[in-house]
């Protein structure tokens, strides 16, 4: 019994080095991307946050880092792209909203697909929330609307029945919102142009009419997808397919 | 032999007083003929229509020539004969097209006949060398046929003086190492000695500039080696946006060359008087122009930079300089130049601290002149004083950075002095808010970027740190924890619920009242009355109704009811009498006749509660 004790232990202290090890290997690639990045040497910056981010680690702030090192190299399909997928894991990030804010100044097409102004009144709190909020408030006020029936069965308080439908009715809201923002994440995908310019074609061959050209860091909607090939909408009227080469998916 | 046919109202018969009037015979016909003629012409359809669907469809591409230079263009046109279809052009990959439109034609050729089609396009060599058009695919009702491949030789074009050219583009700046914001013009020009039409201009992305067309394009003529070119400008404003060397990417020009026909054709001799001349396409592109554009040197210390790049003069003027108390006078500012005028902000007037300033709209009058934006802005400030005395205005300046000296230059206005008499009015009358001495005036404006870069980089460790986003299945369940929550308090409290029914409350009644009657302490007329409640309660308890007293004859009956035999009935409803009868009487109860009650009631009581 002893000895299975000190096997396990040892085992266990192993596994820990190894973990740590790992580790600091993983922040040692982290500080050599920011030497790189401050020495202004892009591409090596690039190459040590791509390697984190292919080894797994997903997090909003590499995302950042990867947009930055890619717009200071004058990629800006990359940095967009990239940027684009911080918003998605850390939507408030003052510093990247700025940056993000700036790099759109440098994209050359129009916004294409736009929400409708009626839609963003209508439904201010999807838009004026992330969904990490949308979901924390629908899972709070689930808790407080199930709590209150509660102490309303106990106590038989006629008092709570008026805000109880409040709450229900808010808790109703922001749990169907947050299901909706699974829903648009899960099947709607979109992308974002990563060449300078790019045309996008009626069909899979590049002798396909050329229908319109759109140029690095357009964000497109994502409707289909082959081997090699994207079929994207950029506006409702503006629909073609481009190489999958050519457009990052976010 | 052809004969060509207009197919037109066959078999269409007008009748009019027994004479008979087709369309295609116009003569009169007796009413007899009528029936040959209808089967004549429904033959005649008949063999029209199986001639047509006889005849398989043919596809064919010819070019004018096979041999361009670079810019030229040359003709295609695909014809279909017996039928039409889709041309696809998307294989032709080294040439630009341009439709040019289509025509048919119907034919009986010996009996025969045919429908032609043909498209006609403009091709316009993309690079040089031996190019070739691919076969085209021609979709005729379903089915894909193709055109025979066509070999085009295009050669660069000869390096010749511009003024033994018939057509040529150029573009100049008119400064090469700009300041940054300092405008330039950009000057596109076409040179024409020959007659042109259908000019499609596609300007360069001026990456790196502000730019805006000037809105009117100059024409004029002029000599070139001698040879008279008529000379079309296209002049765009630049203001670069960054340092460093910019390259205005080539301008470029699509344009038709009108000429006389290249071959001779037959009354070729006749084409002058009737005029008949072809176009050639033709694509021109400008060099590219390279800028340098340099940074703004340091501003001098203590100077405070207006942003102005170009050449400007400023002038203040005051409409009044002897005023009274509550008077208002006028300041107008009006700066004035060449460059980014529209950009001068208003200018910082120190205004003494007894008076107070009420600021206008700035008035702008500026134009796009052929060297650039040109004009002035005037700001106007209302001045009203609130005290009396002597003011002196400090010179209002402006630092601007000059592009001809190259440093910067700070102009400054006209001083005044004011003299402000008490006014004929109370002091109290006049109806102006003075503002707090101490402050200085505002002179607040929108902040706006002076350079722009990103913010810089995330260097916490929690970059490596995989965000946790809640997933559908863990939204779910955290949904549904609070309803498993509501219904398990809902069990509990189900379960723990007391049962408060009317038979187990009065047993537990009769059972506290025995309890109580136990006691030796209690006096009589309690432990009488503690003893008929017990077995009052205990009957009901068992009829599983709430009340408080009986009768010994509803005790009997309801007794005898729950099952008991008379016998003991009478017995449990007499003991409830006598209990009652001890009560009302008053007597005093010896230990034993206490003992006696209680040991009979308790029997009762429990044989009820069994």
């Amino acid at each position: 019994m002893k000895r299975w004790i000190t096997t396990i232990v040892g085992l266990l202290f192993l596994f820990s080095l190894a973990t740590g090890a790992l580790a600091s290997e993983k922040a040692r690639t982290l500080m050599a991307g920011i030497d790189a990045y401050r020495q202004g040497n892009w591409p090596a910056a690039i190459e040590a946050f791509e390697y984190l981010a292919k080894d797994g680690i997903d997090s909003g702030p590499l995302c950042y880092n990867l947009g930055n090192a890619y717009l200071k190299n004058d990629d800006l399909g990359h940095a967009m792209l990239w940027y684009e997928r911080a918003l998605k894991r850390i939507p408030d990030d003052p510093d990247l909203r700025f940056n993000y804010d700036y790099a759109l100044t440098l994209t050359k097409d129009e916004q294409g697909e736009q929400t409708s102004p009626l839609l963003r009144i209508l439904f201010f709190w999807k838009y004026r929330l992330n969904p990490e909020t949308i979901r924390w408030i629908a899972l709070g006020l689930n808790a407080v609307l199930w709590i209150s029936l509660a102490v309303l069965a106990i106590r038989k308080k006629r008092l709570l029945r008026p805000s109880i439908v409040l709450i229900a009715a808010a808790t109703l809201l922001f749990s169907a919102t947050a299901v909706f923002n699974y829903f648009e994440a899960a099947r709607i995908r979109h992308a974002v142009i990563l060449p300078a310019q790019v045309s996008v074609r009626s069909g899979f061959t590049d002798s396909a009419t050329q229908l319109f050209v759109l140029h690095a860091g357009t964000k497109v909607r994502v409707e289909r997808q082959s081997e090699d090939y994207l079929l994207i909408q950029y506006t409702e009227d503006k629909i073609g397919w481009v190489k999958r080469s050519d457009a990052g998916i976010i | 032999m052809f004969i060509v046919f207009k197919i037109m109202f066959l078999g269409c018969a007008i009748g009019r007083r027994g004479i008979i009037y087709t369309a295609s015979s116009l003569w009169p016909c007796p009413k007899y003929y009528l029936k040959h003629y209808r089967i004549f012409t429904i033959a005649m359809i008949l063999l029209l229509s199986t001639a047509i669907a006889a005849q398989a469809a043919t596809v064919r591409a010819v070019v004018d020539r096979n041999q361009v230079m670079v810019g030229e263009s040359l003709s295609l046109q695909v014809a279909i004969e017996g039928g039409d279809g889709d041309v696809d052009l998307s294989g032709l990959t080294d040439f630009k097209t341009v439709s040019r439109g289509s025509t048919s034609s119907f034919q009986m050729v010996n009996g025969r006949t045919s429908r032609k089609m043909i498209y006609n396009y403009t091709l316009i060599p993309l690079k040089a060398g031996e190019l070739t058009v691919p076969a085209i695919p021609v979709t005729i009702d379903g089915k894909i046929h193709y055109t025979t491949p066509i070999r085009v030789r295009v050669s660069e074009e000869p390096p010749v003086a511009n003024g033994q050219r018939d057509v040529y583009v150029s573009a100049a700046v008119s400064e090469s190492s700009p300041w940054i914001g300092q405008q330039i013009v950009f000057t596109f020009q076409l040179f024409n000695a020959v007659q042109v039409a259908e000019a499609k201009f596609q300007p360069p992305e001026f990456d790196g500039f502000q730019a805006e067309e000037l809105e009117d394009r100059k024409s004029y003529r002029t000599v070139v080696n001698g040879r008279e070119f008529i000379v079309t400008e296209v002049r765009f404003i630049l203001i670069p946006v960054k340092t460093g060397t910019l390259t205005v990417e080539p301008a470029t020009l699509q344009v038709g060359l009108v000429q006389r026909r290249r071959r001779p054709r037959p009354f070729s001799g006749m084409d002058s008087f009737f005029g008949r001349t072809e176009m050639t396409t033709r694509v021109l592109q400008t060099d590219p122009v390279t800028v340098t554009v340099r940074d703004l040197p340091p501003k001098p210390p203590g100077t405070v930079f207006s942003g102005l790049v170009g050449r400007f003069e400023i002038s203040a003027a005051l409409d009044k300089t002897d005023l009274q108390v509550g008077d208002s006078t006028t300041l107008a500012v009006t700066v004035s130049g060449s460059g980014n005028i529209m950009d001068a902000a208003p200018p910082a007037i120190a205004t003494p601290t007894d008076f107070k300033s009420y600021t206008d709209n700035p008035e702008e009058s500026i134009r796009k002149e052929a060297d650039g934006y040109a004009g002035s802005k005037t700001f106007r400030t209302a001045l009203v004083p609130v005290e009396a005395g002597d003011y002196h205005f400090d010179p209002i300046t402006l630092t601007y950075f000059d592009v001809d000296r190259g440093e910067y230059r700070t102009l400054n206005a006209a001083v005044f002095d004011v003299h402000v008499s008490p006014s004929a009015t109370a002091a109290t009358d006049i109806d102006v808010f003075r503002g707090t001495p101490t402050r200085a005036p505002s002179l607040k404006k929108r902040v706006e970027f002076t350079g722009r870069d990103i913010l810089p980089l995330k260097t916490e460790l929690d970059a490596l740190q995989t965000g946790r986003r809640m997933s559908l299945p863990w939204f779910s369940l955290l949904l549904a924890l609070p309803i498993l929550g509501f219904a398990a308090t809902g069990v509990v409290l189900r379960m723990t619920r007391k049962d408060e029914s009317p038979g187990r409350v009065m047993a537990g009644r009769a059972r506290q009242a025995l309890k109580e009657a136990s006691t030796h302490a209690a006096a009589d007329s309690d432990f009488l009355s503690s003893l008929y409640r017990a077995l009052v309660s205990a009957i009901l308890s068992r009829i599983g109704v709430m009340g408080s007293s009986l009768t010994w004859s509803e005790a009997r009956s309801r007794l005898i009811d729950l099952g008991w035999d008379e016998d003991s009935a009478d017995a449990a409803a007499r003991l409830l009498e006598k209990i009652e009868s001890f009560n009302y009487s008053g007597g005093n109860l010896d230990a034993d006749k206490r003992a006696d009650l209680l040991d009979q009631t308790r029997q009762v009581v429990r044989r009820l509660a069994a």
